[in-house]
């Protein structure tokens, strides 16, 4: 089913006219064409029983009373709301504070650690990483070997 | 107060002043997810629609009233919880406090007499299982009570539209209900 306009002189457009005119929408010609197309359709005729059955039940659900857990229910879900969001920047401050602190514990590995202890193997293994990385910056790298249009 | 100072307060992150305003307003939105959802997950929903906004208040533009850009929100919040329902359930969803004796009742035939309890149970599953886009457009026009030119500003959409899906809507409740009216 889609939104297109229904066919004129259809039932399907009669059906139309009267939703229109079940909201007080419909023009007096079309409630003119409603009038000459109900005496012979029987289908027609029920619709407009069927809507008002419906807008019926929908006011009677609407105005049926408000449960009882709505007493108080604004503050308890503002309450509610407040402490989520307290809670999820608490959250977001000891992650920042832990990334700072993992930072910090990075950078006193990298440049402190290894001036202490420079005789053990593995500062040894991360000296020689950095002696590796510093000459690969300083010294352009060497293509002439490389295969051409690689 | 009025709601823009409340928002004001209520974006400053004052619960107190958010209490108040979705109190003004809480009555209206519990009828319409009265309409959407079973009346056992009103609550649920409703809670869910109001800590959104609370999360989202700071995007809150002005450009509509607070109540329609609530609206918006529960009306999403509603209609992904019907979804992850239908998903969960691979199923129709029940409606109403009648529940599961409504599905039952519709797969009776004709000749079972309709009481009015039933026949209430029969409108409350047709309107359940009418498509999203449908059903938001009638419980708008049946019990907000707007006008078409109301609808289409708040929805967003074309007056045209806003009559062809009113219609598409009674068109489906009456295929389904007409039969059952007989009597």
């Amino acid at each position: 089913m889609n939104d297109e306009p229904p066919p004129p002189g259809s039932c399907e457009r009669i059906g139309l006219l009267l939703s229109l005119s079940a909201d007080g929408a419909a023009t007096p010609s079309q409630s003119a064409e409603i009038d000459a197309h109900l005496p012979k359709c029987e289908a027609c005729r029920r619709a407009p029983i069927v809507d008002l059955a419906v807008r019926r039940r929908l006011i009677e659900r609407a105005g049926a009373a408000m449960p009882a857990w709505l007493e108080g229910f604004a503050g308890r879900t503002a309450r509610l709301a407040s402490n989520e969001i307290r809670e999820a920047r608490a959250q977001n401050r000891l992650l920042w504070m832990s990334a700072a602190a993992a930072l910090l514990v990075a950078v006193t590995v990298q440049f402190i650690a290894p001036s202490r202890g420079a005789s053990s193997p593995a500062s040894q293994d991360t000296a020689s990483v950095r002696e590796s990385t510093r000459l690969a910056l300083i010294r352009p790298p060497d293509l002439r070997g490389a295969p051409e249009g690689k | 107060m009025d709601d823009a100072e409340l928002l004001a307060s209520a974006r400053a992150g004052d619960p107190d002043a958010f209490a108040t305003l979705i109190g003004r307003y809480e009555t209206r939105i519990v009828r319409l997810v009265r309409g959407m959802v079973p009346e056992s997950d009103t609550e649920d929903v409703t809670q869910e629609a109001f800590l959104k906004a609370f999360r989202k208040i700071g995007n809150f533009d002005g450009r509509s009233s607070f109540y329609t850009w609530l609206y918006r929100i529960t009306a999403n919040t509603a209609m992904d919880w019907r979804k992850k329902e239908r998903h969960r359930r691979h199923a129709p969803l029940p409606e109403g406090p009648e529940g599961d004796d409504a599905v039952q009742s519709l797969e009776a035939g004709p000749e079972t007499t309709v009481t009015r309890r039933e026949l209430a149970a029969r409108i409350d599953t047709a309107i359940a299982a009418l498509p999203d886009k449908y059903r938001e457009i009638l419980l708008l026009r049946e019990i907000e009570g707007l006008s078409y030119e109301e609808i289409s500003k708040e929805l967003g959409m074309s007056k045209g539209t806003v009559e062809s899906r009113l219609f598409r809507a009674r068109e489906r409740l009456r295929e389904v209900l007409t039969p059952w009216m007989q009597t």
